[in-house]
Parts: C-alpha cells; sequence; structure tokens
C-alpha cells in the first residue's frame, strides 16, 4: 500500500495535465470544449503537491486566443460542477425534513395503522399491537424509539452519501477554478487520430443535430439520435479517446434511457404482466411526486426541459454556454423540506371535539407517569369546547378523547374450566354511565382510553365472588335434594354450573350493585348500569 | 389500422439464423473445408484472410464472432455456415440490417486487423469452461460475461460495492440479482444479455442457471473476476478491468466500442459447445436489430 502510495506521489511530482477537447457542437453550430470530468481528481494530487501542471486542447487547428478560451472553459465547466453539486447539496438538505416527516407520521398513525391491522384474521391479533405501538409490545422502549426514528436515520444516511458526492463535485470544480491550474501553460495540438476523428465525426455529428432537433417530437428522430451518439461513442473508442467516449456514452445513454421511458422503443416482456401492471400502477401514483422533485434528479438522463430549449446536458456534461447555476436550489429545498415538515406538523395537531366528549392533552412525559387515578396531572388539559382545535402532535403530546355519556364496553369473566387450557367464560357486554365528570375524565385518561380493560378485573373478582356465594348455597340445597351426589364431586359441579348460568343474568347484576355500592363512581366517576347482555363463550384460559 | 407516416412497414420477425441443433458428426462433415466453401457459396458468405463474412458492408449492426477454441472453430463455422446457406431467402432483412462476420481460428494480431476492419457493435467470443470449473459447474449450460462500457461513476459503484454485488440474494431460496440490477439498469446494453439468454432458452440451449448461481456464491473462487449480474451472466469484474483486455470480447469493448459477449460452455461436448455460442450470438444480434427497432406504432381510431 505504502508502495502505491510513493508512485501516486512520484506521479504527482511529475506535473499533471489537464485535457480538455475542441468538438464541433453536437447541436448548434460553433465549437464547445469537453473534458473528462472523472479525470481532475488525478490533478488534485499534482495541486497538492505544488508540481508542474499544463493544459492541452486537442483541437482541428491553434484558437487565436488559446490562454483565454481555456480560462474561459475552465470557468465554465466549473460551473456546471457547482451547479450539479448544489442539486446533491440540496438533496442533503432536504434529507432529514423529509425523514423528520415521515418519523412523525409514523408516530402519529401507527396506533390507527395496528388498530386495521388486527382486524386482519390469523395475522392481525399478532402484527395488529406490534404495528400499533411500533414493537413497544415486543422490545419495550428502546425497539419503539429506534422504529420511530427509522425514517430520521435512514434519511440521515441518505443526506450523507448526496453531501459525500456534493463534496466531490465541489472538489473538482475547485481543481478548475484553481489559479495555479488557470495560470498554467496552455498548449493546443493535433494528433493524427483526433484530427481523423473530427473528420469522421462531423457527418455523425450534423445528423445527430438534425435528429435531436426533433426527438422530442418524433419518436423515429430519437431513436436516430440515440444511434448517431452510439455511432459517435464508438468512433471515439476506435480512435482511443476515451475522455470524450465517455461524453458519447452518456449521450447514447441518456437517449436510449429516454426513448424507454416516452415509450418510443416497444421494450420486450421483460416482466411478468402483474409485474408490469404493479410498476405501471407505482408510476402513476408517484408521478406528482417526481415532477415536484424534477429539480432535485441526478441520474443520467437527457434533460428534457434543457433539450426542449435547445440546450443539450446530459449527467455532468452541460454544453450550455451559460449553464444555469442552481444558487437558490439548496435554500429552496431547506424551504420546502421546512414546508413539508410543518404542513405535517399542523395537519396532526388538527383535532376535533364532539358535544358529549373532552378531550385531555397529556404533555410529553407525563403519560408515563403514574400518579393518582381521580385526578389529572399538573401539565394536563381538558378541551371542553366543542369544534376545531389544534394541538401539538405526537410523541410531543398526547391526546384522549373521553366520552361523557354512556360507553358500552366488554368484560370477560372465567366461569368454569373445561380442560385445562380451555374453559367456559362469560363475556359481559354493559354499560357505564358517568356520574361524576372530573373523576371520570381522570380515570379514563389514566385507564388509556379503555376503562373497561382498566376495570375488568374488579368487575370479574366481584362476579365470581358472586357465583361463589351462590355455589355453595347450591351445593347444599342439591346435597339435600340429592345426598348421593356427595359421593360424586364432578356430577354435583355439573349440576351446580348449569343452575348457575341459569341465573348469571342475576348474578352479574348483584355483582355490578355490590360494585356500585362499594364506591365505584367515586374512584372512577362512573357507575355500572344494569342494561347488560352476555354469553357464554369457550375460550383459552 | 395504419402505420404513421414515416414508419417504416416492415415487421421484423424473429429469423433463425445458424443452425444449432446439428449432431456432432454432422458438424465433422460439414467442417471439412470443401464443404465449408459449398456452404459459403450457398450462403453468399464472403472469406478474406480468415474472416467469414454475410450482410451488407454498409449495415449499422455488425457482428464479430469470435470462434478460437482449438478444435471447435471449424465445428462452430460449420454450424452458422449451415444455417445461412439454408435460411438465405428468410434471413434477407438480417442481411440488409447487419453484417455477420465470423473469425475461425484467427491469431491475434489479425483479429486486432479484424476489429478495426469490421468495427463490430457486438463482439461474441465462443468458449469452453477451464477443466476445474467444468468439474465443479459438471452439466451446467452455458454462462455469458459481457463486457459492457462502464462511466468512470458506475465503475466506481459497482468494484466499490462488489462485496454486495457479489453475491446473489436469496428470496424463497431462489436466487435474484437486484443489487446488480439497480447499478446497471440505465445502462442501454444490459437487456442485451438478457434477451439473448431468452432467445437461447426458447431454442433448447441448456444454460446456466440458479442451481449453479447457488454454487458458485457458496464457492465465488470458483470463477474469479465474474460478477453475477443476472441468471447466467456476469459482467467482467475489475480483476478483468485491471488485466486489461485479454479477450477477443475485452478486446472489442476496448478498440471498437462493440458489446462484448464472451459465451463459457461449461459442457465439454462440441454440438453442445457450438450450440450454445451460436444460439446467445444469435440472440444477441437479433435483440439489436429488434432493439433498433420499430418505435411502437400507435394505432389510429377510425376518424382520427
Amino acid at each position: 500500500m505504502a508502495a502505491v502510495h510513493e508512485q501516486q506521489a512520484g506521479r504527482a511530482d511529475q506535473g499533471a495535465a489537464l485535457e480538455l477537447y475542441l468538438l464541433p457542437h453536437p447541436l448548434t453550430r460553433g465549437d464547445v470544449v469537453l473534458a473528462d470530468p472523472y479525470a481532475l481528481d488525478e490533478l488534485r494530487a499534482a495541486l497538492a503537491a505544488r508540481a508542474p501542471l499544463q493544459r492541452r486542447l486537442f483541437s482541428p487547428a491553434p484558437p487565436d486566443d488559446l490562454a483565454g478560451l481555456l480560462r474561459r472553459e475552465q470557468q465554465r465547466l466549473a460551473r456546471v460542477l457547482r451547479s450539479r453539486a448544489r442539486i446533491y447539496l440540496a438533496r442533503a438538505l432536504l434529507w432529514p425534513w423529509v425523514g423528520a416527516t415521515f418519523s412523525l407520521l409514523l408516530l402519529n398513525m401507527a396506533a390507527t395503522v395496528g388498530e386495521w391491522l388486527a382486524a386482519v384474521p390469523l395475522l392481525g391479533e399478532l402484527a395488529g399491537p406490534i404495528v400499533g405501538t411500533l414493537g413497544f409490545v415486543v422490545g419495550g422502549p428502546l425497539l419503539a424509539l429506534l422504529v420511530a426514528l427509522l425514517p430520521f436515520l435512514w434519511s440521515l444516511w441518505r443526506a450523507r452519501r448526496d453531501l459525500s458526492s456534493a463534496r466531490i463535485l465541489y472538489r473538482r470544480a475547485g481543481i478548475l477554478s484553481h489559479r495555479r491550474l488557470l495560470a498554467a501553460p496552455a498548449e493546443a495540438i493535433t494528433p493524427q487520430q483526433y484530427a481523423a476523428f473530427l473528420q469522421e465525426a462531423e457527418p455523425l455529428t450534423r445528423e445527430f443535430a438534425v435528429a435531436a432537433g426533433a426527438a422530442l417530437k418524433d419518436p423515429l428522430a430519437l431513436l436516430a439520435a440515440r444511434d448517431h451518439a452510439r455511432a459517435l461513442y464508438r468512433l471515439s473508442m476506435r480512435s482511443a479517446l476515451y475522455g470524450i467516449a465517455d461524453f458519447y456514452h452518456e449521450l447514447y445513454a441518456g437517449l436510449d434511457a429516454l426513448a424507454r421511458h416516452s415509450g418510443a422503443v416497444a421494450l420486450p416482456e421483460e416482466q411478468a404482466p402483474a409485474v408490469r401492471t404493479v410498476r405501471t400502477l407505482a408510476r402513476l401514483l408517484t408521478a406528482p411526486f417526481r415532477f415536484l422533485t424534477r429539480p432535485l434528479r441526478t441520474d443520467q438522463a437527457v434533460d428534457v426541459a434543457a433539450l426542449r430549449r435547445g440546450r443539450l446536458a446530459v449527467g455532468l456534461y452541460d454544453l450550455a454556454e451559460r449553464p444555469a447555476g442552481r444558487r437558490l436550489l439548496p435554500p429552496a429545498a431547506v424551504l420546502s423540506g421546512a414546508l413539508l415538515f410543518g404542513l405535517v406538523f399542523l395537519g396532526l395537531g388538527l383535532y376535533y371535539t364532539g358535544p358529549n366528549e373532552v378531550v385531555v392533552r397529556v404533555p410529553l412525559g407525563q403519560a408515563a407517569v403514574p400518579r393518582d387515578v381521580t385526578a389529572l396531572g399538573a401539565g394536563e388539559r381538558v378541551v371542553r369546547e366543542p369544534g376545531l382545535h389544534w394541538g401539538l402532535p405526537a410523541p410531543f403530546e398526547q391526546r384522549i378523547h373521553v366520552p361523557l355519556e354512556r360507553l358500552r364496553g366488554e368484560f370477560t369473566i372465567p366461569f368454569r374450566r373445561l380442560s385445562e387450557s380451555v374453559g367456559l367464560v362469560i363475556v359481559v357486554d354493559a354499560e357505564l354511565r358517568v356520574v361524576q365528570q372530573e373523576t371520570w375524565i381522570a380515570y379514563f385518561s389514566r385507564a388509556r382510553g379503555d376503562p373497561f380493560a382498566r376495570l375488568n378485573e374488579r368487575v370479574a373478582s366481584a362476579v365470581q365472588q358472586t357465583i361463589q356465594a351462590r355455589r355453595s348455597d347450591l351445593e347444599q340445597a342439591l346435597l339435600r335434594e340429592n345426598p348421593a351426589l356427595a359421593n360424586n364431586r364432578q356430577e354435583l359441579r355439573d349440576q351446580v354450573d348449569a343452575r348457575l348460568a341459569d341465573h348469571l343474568a342475576e348474578i352479574i347484576a348483584e355483582a355490578f350493585d355490590q360494585l356500585n355500592a362499594s364506591g365505584l363512581a367515586r374512584e372512577t366517576g362512573a357507575e355500572l348500569v344494569e342494561n347488560f347482555t352476555y354469553r357464554l363463550v369457550p375460550a383459552r384460559i | 389500422m395504419s402505420a404513421e407516416p414515416g414508419v417504416p412497414a416492415i415487421t421484423l420477425e424473429r429469423p433463425d439464423l445458424f443452425d444449432l441443433h446439428l449432431p456432432a458428426a454432422e458438424l465433422a462433415q460439414l467442417a471439412r473445408p470443401e464443404r465449408l466453401r459449398e456452404l459459403a457459396a450457398a450462403a453468399e458468405v464472403v472469406c478474406e484472410d480468415g474472416l467469414w463474412r454475410y450482410g451488407s458492408p454498409d449495415a449499422p449492426e455488425r457482428l464479430l464472432l469470435v470462434l478460437d477454441q482449438r478444435g471447435y472453430a471449424a465445428l462452430g463455422l460449420a454450424g452458422a455456415l449451415a444455417g445461412l446457406a439454408q435460411r438465405g431467402r428468410r434471413t434477407a432483412l438480417v442481411r440488409q440490417r447487419a453484417l455477420i462476420a465470423i473469425a475461425a481460428a484467427l491469431p491475434p494480431s489479425q483479429l486486432c486487423a479484424a476489429l478495426a476492419r469490421i468495427a463490430p457493435t457486438l463482439v461474441v467470443r465462443g468458449a469452453v469452461a477451464a477443466p476445474a470449473d467444468l468439474a465443479l459447474f459438471a452439466g451446467a449450460g452455458a454462462a455469458t460475461v459481457e463486457h459492457l462500457y462502464l462511466s468512470p461513476p458506475l465503475r466506481q459503484a459497482l468494484w466499490e460495492r462488489a462485496a454486495d454485488v457479489w453475491r446473489p440474494v436469496r428470496w424463497l431460496g431462489r436466487p435474484t440479482f437486484r443489487r446488480a440490477e439497480a447499478l446497471l439498469r440505465g445502462h442501454p446494453d444490459y437487456r442485451l444479455g438478457l434477451l439473448a439468454r431468452v432467445h437461447a432458452l426458447e431454442k433448447g440451449i441448456a444454460l446456466f442457471g440458479e442451481r449453479e448461481h447457488m454454487l458458485h456464491a457458496a464457492c465465488p473462487e470458483a470463477l474469479p473476476g465474474w460478477l453475477p449480474i443476472g441468471e447466467g451472466r456476469f459482467l467482467a469484474g475489475p480483476l478483468a478491468a485491471f488485466a486489461g483486455p485479454a479477450d477477443a470480447a475485452a478486446l472489442g469493448l476496448h478498440r471498437a466500442g462493440a458489446v462484448g459477449m464472451t459465451v463459457v460452455s461449461f459442457r465439454p461436448a462440441p454440438d453442445e459447445c457450438v450450440a450454445a455460442w451460436l444460439a446467445l450470438a444469435e440472440g444477441a444480434l437479433l435483440a439489436r436489430l429488434e432493439h433498433r427497432d420499430e418505435p411502437v406504432r400507435r394505432e389510429k381510431r377510425e376518424g382520427d
């Protein structure tokens, strides 16, 4: 490795030359100077080593003002590279906003998506809570945080890549406009192969110009332009002019891509029809997004807008006399990103309070702290006015919609074991009536919007106690009726359960009364209403 | 339905050019010099300096088929000429639009001269895998090693990410080449190898497939410097690029800007080798001719 560095350093000490090619302009009259933008990196070492530099122009005849021409062209090429670098810089500045927006959307929409997913049979029960809680149920807060931040981290990685590309292009532009290179001795040379190349390329270039002029209107002309670009690439390869072969190949690739995307070429059946349909749909759906982000595209396609104006730009090669500077692109990207984030932030903050409900706004961090269930926390606010409101979206604030009238839900109470893992459970569809609003609001918000889940254990305990009390009485009564049952406990239990099942409505009503009398309303702000239904269902217990 | 004005009213059918399924004994019969001369005369093939030429000298598409495998070159030439001789009329359109040059057992110096003279757009070289690879991939069909012009950023991306691209990604147990495809999708000549492969499969040629790719993924040192870019398709890797053009197909790329394709047969039987070389060469040329192609004809409705 050290030997390679020494070799490179040795080469740099010997000096380096900037090679430029004077070519007939592919689209218009006159000439254009072309430099291989990828070869500029080699000059960097020579500049750093303060080695002698030279500028060489391959041209059919020496121009009148060689130094002036080279200076102008170097500055023009540097402008092209800076302009391209600004696209990458703009992308790098936009990515974090996009990532933050997606993270915000993920945090706010995950619960809803989880609920939808939970409704899907089979997998939904498992996947719904995982998606809805961003993995909290399987990995805890660390995983949830990581999942929520995933889009943002991904965007930072993309931004880093674009920033690196921008830095490389700025560096190349810096090399071209370096004062030592601008002042380096210049010479015009015409090797035999170059003269032969120009002679052979002239008719091809003329035909290319005609075809490219009509390429956007006529598919045949587009294909002809592509074929001429390929012919010019092959000609430059045959002449061993690799610096310009790359330009013509980019042109060929760009026009080929244009022909394919515009439908000028009948593409062969490369994909299954279903895949093609999905891709077409995806293209249609993402068309507005692609239209909006067109100024930020960095692929190697031909710039159609430029071609429409009679200019030729493909990849890093922009042949415009005064290429676009794109100075406003990075600030515009920051503004657009901020606007996108702001709009999503504002949109997610909007909420509606119905006439029979209030909304409790729980600030970040408050919800995690266990407190008294009968009172709201210090930072929590209750919004009572019906209508449209705005508050901070998650994770900065959590909003809980608390119904103030009647609320229906289900309690699940184990009734009888049938086997080791399966039993009968009583599913009670019950109703809660709010009697003390403030306590109810606090209780509901502590229960994370599901008071039935929170009350389930208490209700189940009350019902089971009532069942147990009745069971003893029933057993005594049955034994009095049929003393033989004393020797058959299973039969006794079956008969008791059968009689209990017939009186479940009474039992549940009695349990509800007991709960209401024991101060349920004082704790929760609501009481259980006797307007309930129940059913016995087998379930895993 | 009527064609738009200016669109040539021709439809390009997929003509067969070469005889792909001749048995080895018959190929050997046809490969005798006097029979080759007869076939060449029947197919209107001109032989100059060891180069057999068919088609228009001004044709835009130019295939150079290099058969330098000792012992098989004459057989390959016989298969190609037999097909062209039989199907003279049916290949008239190809004759107008393409030039096919076959270099059979040509020394390297003459090959360079042929490249300069023909200026091919497509160079296909037929080869047989090395004995060690033949043993490892016994029974596998033919694979193609493609030599495409790679722009510096694409080359850098491919070489930098070679370790990622190297092994095919498995999806439901099948190898896929999504990483390589993502990088090469925009390359104008990337589809050519795919279409050649589709053509060869249609002709019943055995090709390097999924099983062999999984074997290669497990043992990548078996085919050093081969970068998998699709099923049965490889790109000459950084090692080959560093070593310079050491193959007629690579030479075609560097000297003439042609798309180079080395067809490597993993079946040593002469008739199978010849069939694979000719089928993939034929497929690539026909794909190129279709590719240059008819623009999509938009059907006009009545009253338009």
